[in-house]
């Protein structure tokens, strides 16, 4: 759509030399019941402004903890998480989460879902109506406006959510696995609105997902997480134009790679959880020669 | 239904006086609100019980909402609410008149009790039951203190709230009804007494439907609209 372009990180990292984000030796712990457990552990993370990341690996690997250590609804117990040089003291707009659960509010419409940030932040009704319009036709849904969100297919949710948080014109995006619960067809043009609305808007992006193939198409950057403690293992740089598509053939390469990373830790968390490694389970022919009655005739 | 009831009358199975037929009911409804007996009836029992139900609403949201976000308050005197709420309301009208003497407030006073504590644990359990999902998408949209417990707690609360709020709409309609037959003049309680002391009872089946309507319409003209635009907006709805 785009010839030519380059990421905005290149053009960000030729204007300014403090990243966007960063994460300095993050640690954070959960008690349960069981005793402490390392959520995350010496994370370390220098996001530049504009930049879209992906953040792979597997469940329980304190994935969605570092979202929300951004987001500030978490504190670390541990290391420095810088927005713009200044330490993140709580939740702000200049970071706003989509759930993985969308968190839509089913009492309000679609646009006045859209509304909700602007109304918080004492926007004039005019302006709130105008702006929520912009980004509703932004996501396709202008015609929904007035729907109730209950009406909404999946993948409309989700653009309301996209919507929402866009209205409030954060500098970061943190989405935890919001196109897990579509459909192949709906995530794939799903995927292409984020990266055209990326690049209007230049957001900075962090975006946590399963789908490895999903990060590669979307990703600037590919972190894949280990999991017991959660931290970084393995980082890929995507050189690849956009827009691009989950079924481009140039993509594979990156996915193989990232996925031979992963599959080593899910393999691990597994073989943790279950005290079962499936790669020592031999597999048994089906028809063994004894089996077969032959008839030798005793 | 009606018919049965006059062949029932003509059979003369029960004594006239005691038995009325429907027209005589229907004539002394007519003639009820034509004097205004009824209407001033009417108009006494909807004040008490709008004043009384109003407040319950207030003081009943206001404890609910601090019940279920303070868990200090919710363990000390959340159990006394729940115990509270199984002692009928008009067993404080003994307590009501030695405080507030034969008068408007204490029958008010009964009609808050009634109201007020289903409303508060109806409000409480909806509070506590908000999914933490949605707390930290307001907190992460900007919403603090009151706008948070205004635009996220109560709204997602509403359902529950709604619910706890029509169970005390019926229980403050009974409880006045109680308290008006026990003391008080005029008012509809007071209008079945009435009724009774003068051995007139088609009177007293004429009150009984009107009260039985007023309870119907309140029910099925407020509550029931309540219910049915917060269910279609939430897609809680049965298709």
């Amino acid at each position: 759509m785009i010839p030519g372009y380059t990421s905005p990180s290149m053009q960000a990292a030729q204007r300014q030399a403090i990243p966007k984000l960063s994460l300095k030796h993050i640690s954070k712990n959960f008690h349960t019941k069981t005793g402490k457990f390392n959520a995350v552990e010496d994370i370390n993370l220098e996001v530049k402004a504009g930049e879209f990341i992906c953040i792979v690996g597997p469940s329980g690997c304190g994935k969605t903890t570092v979202l929300n250590i951004i987001a500030g609804l978490e504190k670390p117990d541990g290391g420095d998480a810088l927005v713009d040089g200044t330490p993140i003291k709580g939740p702000g707009t200049d970071r706003l989460v989509i759930f993985q659960d969308l968190a839509l509010f089913p009492w309000l419409t679609v646009s006045k879902n859209v509304e909700f940030g602007l109304r918080l932040a004492g926007v004039s009704k005019k302006e709130r109506q105008e702006r929520a319009m912009h980004f509703l036709k932004m996501v396709h849904l202008t015609r929904f406006s007035n729907s109730c969100i209950h009406e909404l297919s999946g993948g409309m949710k989700q653009r309301v959510a996209l919507a929402r948080a866009l209205a409030i014109n954060p500098d970061i995006l943190l989405m935890d696995e919001p196109f897990a619960a579509l459909d192949a067809q709906t995530r794939d043009i799903l995927h292409e609105e984020l990266q055209e609305i990326w690049v209007a808007t230049k957001k900075t992006i962090i975006f946590v997902t399963h789908n490895v193939r999903e990060a590669a198409c979307l990703g600037d950057r590919v972190l894949v997480f280990a999991t017991h403690p959660g931290r970084i293992k393995q980082q890929f740089q995507l050189m690849c134009t956009r827009p691009r598509h989950i079924e481009d053939p140039g993509l594979m390469v990156y996915a193989k790679a990232i996925l031979a990373e992963l599959k080593a830790e899910v393999e691990k968390v597994a073989k943790e959880e279950l005290d079962y490694d499936w790669r020592t389970v031999t597999k048994k022919p089906v028809l063994r020669l004894d089996d077969r009655n032959l008839g030798s005739g005793t | 239904m009606i018919v049965t009831w006059e062949v029932a009358h003509r059979i003369g199975l029960w004594p006239k006086f005691l038995f009325p037929s429907p027209s005589e009911v229907l004539y002394t409804l007519v003639n009820g609100f034509h004097d205004k007996s009824f209407i001033i009836g009417i108009i006494a029992s909807m004040r008490r019980i709008v004043i009384g139900y109003l407040i319950s609403l207030v003081a009943g949201l206001a404890l609910g909402l601090s019940f279920g976000r303070i868990k200090f308050l919710e363990e000390t005197l959340g159990s006394l609410a729940l115990g509270l709420q199984t002692l009928p309301s008009i067993c404080w009208l003994p307590l009501a008149l030695l405080w507030f003497g034969l008068n408007e407030s204490a029958i008010i006073f009964v009609v808050i009790m009634g109201a007020f504590l289903s409303i508060t644990i109806a409000t409480e359990s909806g509070v506590k039951n908000v999914p933490p999902l949605w707390l930290r998408a307001g907190r992460n949209m900007g919403a603090k203190g009151h706008r948070m417990l205004l635009e996220v707690i109560i709204t997602a609360s509403l359902p529950s709230i709604i619910v706890g709020m029509k169970q005390g709409w019926s229980f403050a309609w009974r409880s006045l009804m109680a308290g008006e037959l026990l003391y008080v003049s005029v008012g509809l309680g007071h209008l079945l007494t009435l009724g009774r002391e003068l051995n007139d009872m088609s009177q007293v089946l004429a009150v009984m439907i009107v009260i039985i309507i007023i309870g119907l319409l309140v029910d099925r003209i407020v509550f029931a609209n309540l219910e049915r635009g917060m269910r279609e907006r939430w897609g809680l709805e049965q298709v």
